[in-house]
């Protein structure tokens, strides 16, 4: 089991910039932090992760409070990495420490997860395969604990290459919706894929989707996770040939197209 | 990055997309919005999914009201 420290003992949680109190955010970051840890204090009281996984149950908090903790950091954290994707800031591997160390470090201090970084650090979890029909559920390994960096750094690479091919992009070749959601889909769907902690990874991965489709021109999404969404994220999870981004890129393009701006009338 | 999309013509950057709302990130109904996906992203439960989308929905109605606290 990596803690923190073992991973990047040269960055101390000082030099965290996913984890600055509120004092020391620009006005910026303050107007979009504020409200997104607001909301989450005062909407996610009274969950809790099932017994048994990393992030269940934080020092001296129940359950629930530790549920309600993380909430309000990951409303803190990534509404700072949705303002380094609009800023257009490129993200290094080792960021992604840095973010989930942002969302679960205030909560479990010390007892906050590294990158998996050993050879005998494995990981499975569920996706989602078979049919639209016919879904059925099976595990899913995460890449092997050497390989969590170097999968991670190719993953961030290959995106910044593909924003390269899309701001080149001018009328009459207007890219559509879909064609910019791609890369935010696929770098979501890698670090998912990677799995780099033993828990925590789709909070962590959400808020890299969110700096992602910063970066890639769009807005943020918001949906509920409907077996529709699982089955497309499980496509995009799948090893062989049916693995496809396609269904989950189609997904965030149509919540974003089928949304608009509400109008005083 | 600023694009301009063949199908799409709505503002970009600091809003979130419900499917039906855009919504600023910087007001509540959006930040509730924006937290709820977060917490519901990834491999987590179905049924408490249902239990957040449930919370998103009603946090998102009261903070949408002239009336909410």
């Amino acid at each position: 089991m990596a803690f923190r420290g073992e991973t990047l003992e040269s960055q101390p949680m000082t030099d965290n910039r996913f984890a600055r109190k509120l004092t020391d955010l620009d006005s910026e970051e303050r107007q979009l932090v504020g409200p997104a840890a607001s909301a989450a204090r005062r909407t996610f009281a009274g969950f809790a992760e099932k017994p048994g996984s990393e992030y269940h149950q934080a020092p001296g908090l129940t359950p629930e409070k530790t549920w309600k903790a993380i909430a309000t950091e990951l409303g803190r954290v990534s509404a700072l990495t949705t303002l380094e994707g609009n800023r257009d800031r490129p993200l290094e591997a080792a960021d992604i420490e840095l973010i989930h160390r942002g969302i679960f470090e205030p909560v479990f201090g010390e007892k906050t997860l590294g990158f998996r970084s050993r050879k005998g650090d494995e990981v499975t979890f569920p996706i989602v395969v078979g049919s639209r029909e016919e879904p059925r559920r099976i595990e899913r390994r995460g890449s092997g604990g050497k390989q969590v960096l170097p999968n991670l750094g190719r993953a961030l690479k290959g995106f910044e290459r593909e924003l390269e091919a899309l701001d080149s992009r001018r009328a009459p070749d207007k890219p559509n919706v879909s064609d910019a959601a791609l890369p935010a889909v696929k770098l979501y769907a890698k670090v998912i894929g990677t799995h780099p902690f033993f828990d925590g990874n789709g909070r962590t991965a959400w808020a890299v989707f969110s700096y992602a489709l910063q970066r890639c021109g769009l807005v943020e999404v918001a949906g509920p996770p409907t077996p529709a969404t699982r089955w497309a994220l499980g496509r995009a999870l799948r090893d062989g040939g049916s693995q496809s981004y396609d269904p989950l890129t189609a997904i965030v393009a149509e919540t974003i197209k089928g949304s608009s701006l509400e109008t005083d009338t | 990055m600023n694009l301009q999309f063949a199908d799409y013509d709505g503002p970009t950057g600091l809003y979130v997309a419900t499917g039906t709302k855009l919504l600023p990130l910087s007001e509540p109904a959006g930040a509730t919005a924006f937290v709820g996906a977060g917490m519901q992203s990834g491999t987590i439960d179905p049924e408490q999914s249902a239990q957040i989308q449930s919370a998103v929905e009603s946090a998102m109605h009261s903070a949408a009201s002239p009336l909410a606290g």
